[in-house]
C-alpha cells in the first residue's frame, strides 16, 4: 500500500481510536497521549510496508480485519505495555479458540422483561454512568461490540484472548449494567418493568 | 508491533467453536442467544438452534433484549469524536513522514536523545558556563524577538506541509477536515457507483426505510426527496450505514438517474449530525472544490439543514444536478467557502 494511500486510511479512523483512547484510559490527556503514540507507531515505514489490508475486499469500511481492527490492535498494546499489567503474548491461530480460557462463557441466559419496547432512551443516561464504572476490560470489550460493531471473533483478535473470554466479558459486561440499571428502584418504577425470568438453567 | 492475524482461519474457527456449543447437553442456552442476538452464528447454526429452542417460549424476547442493550451501549458509549487540535496534529505528523519517508513522531527515536540532552542540562553549572550574566537586556529582546519567529516559521512549516492543502478562509484544522471529508465522499462514491460493491454496503432499497432508520440513528426526521415529479428518472438504490470521517453514524444514500442521451448517472448523497467543523451557513449550498472529486469526475455540494450535515457527491452534468439538488431539498442560494 502507497504511503499517502495508508496514511489517509489510518486517518479515517482516528475518531474510533480516541473513543477507544478514552474509554480505555477516561482522561482526555492520556487518551491524546495514547493516541499519538498510536500513529506514531502506526506511520512508520517499516509497519507501512508491512501493514496488509485484510478487510473484506467488498466492503473496506467494515472494518473487518482492516486498518481499524489493526488501529485497535496497537491502541490496546499500547494502553496495557503503559500499565505494565501481566504480558500478553500474542496467541497463535490454533491455540486461539481450542485454549480453555479462564473466563469461562456463563450459561446463564438473558433476561425477559415483560416489555419488549423499553425506553432505552430514558435508560442511556443511566448507563453511561453504570459503564464508567466498569473494569477497563469491560469497557474495552463492549465499546468494541456495541459501539465498533466488531465481531466476537475481531475483538478476540484485538484483545488477545481466546473467543470464550471475549463472550464471557461481553456477557458479564452486559450483565453488570443490567443489574446496576435495574437494582435502582427508580428505574424499574420509571420503565414499568417487571422481570418474567431470569433463572440460571 | 502487533502482527496481523489470518482472519480466514478464525473465522472457520469461530464456525467450529458455535458448532461444537450446538452439540453441548444441556444446550449452553445463554451464550447461544447472545451470539444470536450479536449476529454471530451462521445461516445453518441459526437453523439449528431455532429447533433447538422451539420449547423456550421466552427466547425471543431474551434476544430482543440483547440487542436493546447492545443499541443503548452504542449510543452510551459513541462519542466523543476526536478533538481538532489531535486530529491536526497527527494529520501534520502523517503529512512530514509522507514528506520525509520517516516518521515524524518516533518516541523511541527521540525520547533517549532528549533525555540525554535533559540529563546535561541538569548538570550544575551547564547554564552558568554558558549564560553570560553580562548579556545586555537588548541583546536578550532581540533573542527571544527572534525565537518566537523562528517558532512561528516552523509552526507553518510544520501545519502546512505534506497531505493538508491549504483552503483559503479555514484554519489547519478545517482544511485537515475537509480534505479527508472530500477524499472519503468520492472514493466511496466511485466505489459505490460499481453495484457488486453497493450491494454489500448500501443494503436498504426503499427509500422510506433508509430514511426512518437514519432518523432513528440521528434521533433527527429526515425529509423524504420527491422523487416521483423528478425528471431524469431518478430513482432509489440502495442505503447503507457509512463512516463518514468525525462522525459517530453516518449514512450514505445511491440515486441513480438518465442522462438527456440516455446515459446511467449515479448520485451519493452521504447524510450525518453536523460535526460542526466547517463554517456552513443553514439556508446554503456549498459547491465545493476538491481535488479527488474532481479525478473521480464529480462535483461535491454541502448543505446543513435542521443540524443534519448533506454531502452530494454526482457525475450528472449541470442541467440534471441541479435537479437533484432540487429534489434532494438542497436550499437554492450558493454559498462559498
Amino acid at each position: 500500500m502507497e504511503r499517502q494511500q495508508f496514511e489517509q486510511l489510518a486517518l479515517e479512523h482516528l475518531d474510533a481510536v480516541y473513543r477507544m483512547a478514552l474509554h480505555l484510559s477516561r482522561r482526555p490527556d492520556e487518551a491524546d497521549e495514547l493516541v499519538q503514540e498510536v500513529y506514531a507507531r502506526a506511520f512508520r515505514p517499516r509497519t507501512i510496508e508491512r501493514f496488509e489490508d485484510k478487510s473484506a475486499a467488498d466492503d473496506p469500511t467494515s472494518g473487518s480485519g482492516g486498518m481499524r481492527s489493526w488501529l485497535f490492535a496497537i491502541c490496546h498494546n499500547v494502553f496495557y505495555t503503559r500499565l505494565k499489567k501481566q504480558s500478553r503474548r500474542p496467541t497463535s491461530v490454533e491455540s486461539f479458540f481450542s485454549e480453555s480460557s479462564s473466563e469461562t462463557a456463563p450459561n446463564e441466559p438473558p433476561p425477559v422483561w415483560d416489555r419488549t419496547d423499553l425506553d432505552w432512551e430514558h435508560v442511556d443516561a443511566r448507563l453511561k454512568s453504570a459503564i464508567d464504572d466498569l473494569k477497563e476490560e469491560y469497557r474495552e470489550v463492549l465499546m468494541l461490540w456495541g459501539v465498533d460493531g466488531l465481531k466476537y471473533r475481531e475483538i478476540a483478535e484485538i484483545t488477545e484472548v481466546p473467543i470464550g473470554t471475549v463472550m464471557s466479558r461481553l456477557h458479564r459486561a452486559r450483565k453488570l449494567l443490567s443489574d446496576k440499571l435495574m437494582s435502582d428502584e427508580k428505574v424499574v418504577d420509571d420503565l414499568g418493568l417487571r422481570m418474567l425470568t431470569s433463572e440460571p438453567e | 508491533m502487533t502482527d496481523q492475524p489470518n482472519h480466514h482461519n478464525t473465522e472457520q474457527a469461530q464456525r467450529a467453536f458455535f458448532d461444537a456449543l450446538l452439540q453441548q447437553r444441556p444446550l449452553p442456552i445463554g451464550p447461544l442467544l447472545r451470539a444470536r442476538a450479536d449476529d454471530e452464528l451462521t445461516e445453518s447454526q441459526n437453523q439449528q438452534l431455532d429447533e433447538l429452542i422451539a420449547d423456550h417460549p421466552e427466547a425471543p424476547a431474551q434476544i430482543e433484549f440483547e440487542r436493546a442493550l447492545r443499541g443503548s451501549c452504542a449510543r452510551a458509549m459513541a462519542g466523543p469524536r476526536c478533538p481538532e487540535a489531535l486530529a491536526a496534529r497527527i494529520a501534520a505528523t502523517a503529512g512530514v513522514a509522507s514528506a520525509t519517508g520517516h516518521a515524524a513522531y518516533s518516541a523511541d527515536d527521540t525520547l533517549p536523545a532528549i533525555g540525554h540532552a535533559s540529563q546535561n542540562t541538569r548538570q550544575s553549572g551547564f547554564w552558568s558556563d554558558r549564560l553570560a550574566s553580562r548579556i545586555s537586556p537588548v541583546l536578550a529582546i532581540a533573542a527571544v524577538l527572534l525565537l518566537t519567529f523562528a517558532g512561528v516559521l516552523v509552526w507553518q512549516s510544520v501545519e502546512f506541509s505534506g497531505n493538508v492543502t491549504p483552503v483559503p478562509g479555514l484554519s489547519i484544522e478545517q482544511a485537515s477536515y475537509y480534505q479527508r471529508v472530500s477524499d472519503f465522499v468520492a472514493r466511496e462514491h466511485t466505489r459505490c457507483a460499481d453495484d457488486s460493491a453497493a450491494q454489500n454496503k448500501l443494503i436498504e432499497h426503499d427509500i422510506s426505510q433508509a430514511l426512518a432508520y437514519f432518523s432513528a440513528a440521528f434521533g433527527q426526521e429526515l425529509s423524504a426527496p420527491d422523487l416521483a415529479n423528478a425528471r431524469g428518472g431518478l430513482s432509489f438504490y440502495g442505503g447503507g450505514d457509512c463512516h463518514l470521517p468525525s462522525t459517530g453514524r453516518s449514512g450514505h444514500l445511491r440515486f441513480d438517474a438518465l442522462t438527456d442521451d440516455g446515459r446511467t448517472v449515479t448520485m451519493s448523497l452521504f447524510i450525518a449530525p453536523d460535526p460542526g467543523i466547517l463554517p456552513l451557513d443553514e439556508g446554503k449550498t456549498y459547491a465545493l472544490k476538491s481535488k479527488a472529486c474532481d479525478d473521480a469526475g464529480a462535483q461535491l455540494y454541502a448543505w446543513i439543514s435542521s443540524g443534519i450535515q448533506y454531502l452530494l457527491v454526482t457525475d450528472a452534468p449541470g442541467d440534471l444536478c441541479s435537479e437533484m439538488r432540487s429534489v434532494m431539498n438542497a436550499p437554492e442560494i450558493l454559498g462559498s467557502l
